[in-house]
């Protein structure tokens, strides 16, 4: 299992289109990921879940990945909440 | 059977007799069922089934948004589908259903209440309108549970008028627009997907209808009266034969404008009108092509921002769109009007945070000027457009100017930009004509002032009506205080027409005024000559201007404007008009 910190950067948060992608992102990989801000983990396959999470720019999140990909899946995660889910702002 | 009227708010004009076919939202909730414990699997084997042909029909959907109005709407269901198999959701249901032995309705009504009072609780109001989404989905889950659709648009052979509480995308990218004689919402507004693809069709549509679903129901027969804003569920034989007739007269009518389409605006006294179109939606340039407008007198660019929302469009979007328009009706002009957010329209992403008084607030200019990269942005790709075409045929008018800093501020900010583009290799045009919206009461008051600076002036009757009378007019407690013949009103918009003939510019309305028969003769009397409409308005006005005559009008102007009151104006304006409109079947 592993645990990470990711941070939003993008202007507009995980909102939609970057929530999609983040759906997109994690279902392509086997392993269980979870998402997670003030004690409160949400599935990240999840598209609901991700939105209810209303996590705007500038907050922090913990990953966690847990499975066989656990490795390749939490670099895509990661690279793109780097990419800034491709907003490029 | 006695007949029922409800009154509603016009967004599209025309008449409409047809079977009612209603779509309520809200639905009837299911009972609870307890099951055996035997038959759990198969309840989840059902729901499942359920999810799976909600998937299905999202999918088609989608595809049908794409080929019918475009990519950009086929998003919406992008999002409806990844619902549909969201893992967490899915696995609620099915655990409900295990764990407290119930039917997969009952279930999965609980789980969607839980969503929707988690979003609602959002402060962000762009994703606390995601609620809507999980509604839709969960509502076409539902349906399939229960066996029966929502509203099956295609087996409908005769022609249907839609009775709706409100009309989401799902079903309105359904609807086989042929068929569909009007549009009767409990809810909506003008600015609505739904009520704008409704109008440029040209079909009448009524919003803010309250009980239409509930009559819709018991009526086998409705009429639509989008022309006094009315309608009539169960009407009388007398009535039926009424509408019947008006409707036939209507169709004559507009078979008549359709052979004039092609001649000029022109009065009886050989002075020409000019006769442009507002446009939201590139959708809605085949229309105003149609009408043959000389051009568009109003380009809302900020459905452009809507389609794309929540990521901001790119300088490339900007300029496609644009680049298009203007490709469509050049050498004619393209007005294009730079975003116009913020107060009650769509800015959730761009704003951040809640206003006390939004219409007061951070809107149009305003809001422009707050986020700089957003307007440098938009403004770049429009001087790029107009440096595709001779000059003239791209024109940028900036919202809500409320003094002439604001004005003087934009004009310096497209100078520096188009040297800033020259600078990367683009020839730019040495200047691109510039208007500012007269809108605010300040700006009409000063219009002198800034008819020295601005190379056109456009009056947007809504908001300087609203702001002159401090009438809020979809507030039905002040709505009737929202007169348009308003004395002061027309003072103001006669002084901003004098104050551009003054300073030889060319000057011209764009708001709902410039499109009503009743207020058209008396505008042309102060000298107006630039009139910008929906498309759908312009061949009934272009066949009133060719039976008018302007020195009549300018006498009846004088006198207008030495009235006190709108009572007074109104009665004055239907003495001199209404027997003239009548004779030529234009209905007020």
């Amino acid at each position: 299992m592993k645990t990470i910190e990711v941070h939003i950067s993008n202007r507009l948060g995980l909102h939609a289109r970057a929530a999609a992608k983040l759906v997109h992102t994690a279902s392509e990989y086997e392993s269980d990921i979870f998402l997670s801000l003030n004690q409160e983990e949400v599935n990240a396959k999840s598209i609901l879940g991700l939105l209810t999470l209303a996590a705007t720019k500038g907050t922090t999140l913990g990953l966690r990945v847990d499975g066989v990909d656990e490795d390749s899946a939490s670099r895509a995660i990661v690279s793109l909440f780097e990419d800034k889910f491709g907003e490029g702002e | 059977m006695s007949s029922l009227r409800l009154k509603g708010l016009i967004v599209s004009p025309g008449i409409a007799i047809a079977e009612p076919v209603v779509h309520e939202t809200k639905h009837v909730s299911s009972p609870r069922l307890t099951l055996e414990v035997d038959a759990i699997d198969d309840e989840i084997v059902r729901f499942d089934s359920a999810v799976a042909q909600t998937r299905e029909r999202i999918q088609d959907n989608a595809q049908r948004a794409a080929t019918q109005l475009g990519e950009e709407y086929a998003a919406i269901f992008d999002a409806h589908d990844l619902i549909a198999q969201d893992p967490t959701f899915l696995d609620n249901v099915r655990s409900k259903i295990r764990d407290d032995q119930v039917n997969a309705e009952w279930a999965l009504e609980r789980v969607i209440e839980k969503y929707a009072a988690q979003f609602q609780s959002i402060e962000d109001d762009y994703l606390s309108g995601r609620r809507l989404d999980i509604l839709d989905v969960g509502g076409q889950i539902l349906h399939f549970l229960f066996g029966h659709e929502q509203l099956d648009v295609k087996s409908l052979e005769r022609p249907f008028i839609i009775v709706a509480d409100e009309l989401p995308p799902s079903i309105a990218v359904k609807l086989p627009l042929d068929k569909v004689r009007g549009f009767i919402l409990e809810s909506g507004g003008p600015t609505s997907h739904t009520t704008i693809i409704a109008r440029s069709f040209g079909i009448p549509v009524l919003v803010g209808v309250r009980g239409a679903c509930a009559a819709g129901f018991k009526a086998t027969r409705v009429i639509v009266d989008a022309f006094e804003g009315k309608t009539v569920f169960d009407p009388d034989a007398a009535e039926v034969a009424e509408y019947e007739n008006r409707h036939r007269e209507h169709e004559k009518h507009r078979a008549l404008l359709e052979a004039h389409r092609n001649l000029s605006s022109e009065t009886q006294d050989g002075v020409p009108i000019t006769l442009m179109a507002n446009v939201d939606l590139p959708l809605e340039v085949d229309a105003a092509l149609h009408w043959n407008a000389e051009g568009i007198g109003l380009y809302r660019s900020e459905f452009l921002y809507m389609e794309r929302s929540p990521s901001l469009p790119s300088e490339d979007d900007h300029f496609e769109v644009y680049r298009d328009i203007v490709r469509a009706f050049s050498p004619k002009p393209v007005i294009i009007r730079t975003f116009d957010l913020g107060g009650k329209k769509l800015a959730r992403e761009v704003m951040g945070g809640e206003e006390g008084n939004p219409v007061l607030g951070l809107r149009g200019i305003r809001l422009c000027f707050s986020k700089p990269g957003f307007f440098r942005t938009q403004l770049r790709a429009l001087i790029r457009t107009a440096a595709e075409f001779p000059p003239g045929c791209v024109k940028i008018m900036f919202p809500l100017i409320s003094c002439l800093e604001e004005f003087l501020r934009a004009r310096l900010l497209v100078e520096q930009l188009s040297e800033e583009l020259r600078g990367e290799g683009i020839s730019c045009h040495d200047s691109i004509p510039l208007g500012a919206m007269v809108e605010v009461p300040s700006s009409a008051v000063m219009a002198s002032a800034l008819a020295r600076h601005a190379d056109f002036l456009s009056i947007g009757t809504n908001d300087l009506i609203q702001y002159s009378l401090a009438v809020d007019r979809a507030n039905e407690l002040v709505a009737d205080l929202y007169r348009p013949a308003s004395p002061a009103v027309l003072k103001l918009t006669a002084g901003v027409i004098k104050a551009a003939g003054d300073a030889g510019i060319d000057v011209g309305m764009c708001g709902e005024m410039a499109s009503d028969p009743l207020m058209v003769p008396l505008l042309v009397g102060m000298g107006l000559r630039r009139f910008s409409m929906n498309p759908q308005a312009i061949p009934l006005i272009r066949s009133q201007i060719r039976r008018m005559d302007t020195t009549q009008n300018v006498e009846i102007a004088a006198r207008a404007l030495k009235m006190t009151t709108a009572r007074e104006i109104e009665e004055f304006l239907m003495e001199k008009f209404a027997l003239s409109l009548a004779r030529m079947k234009i209905q007020l």
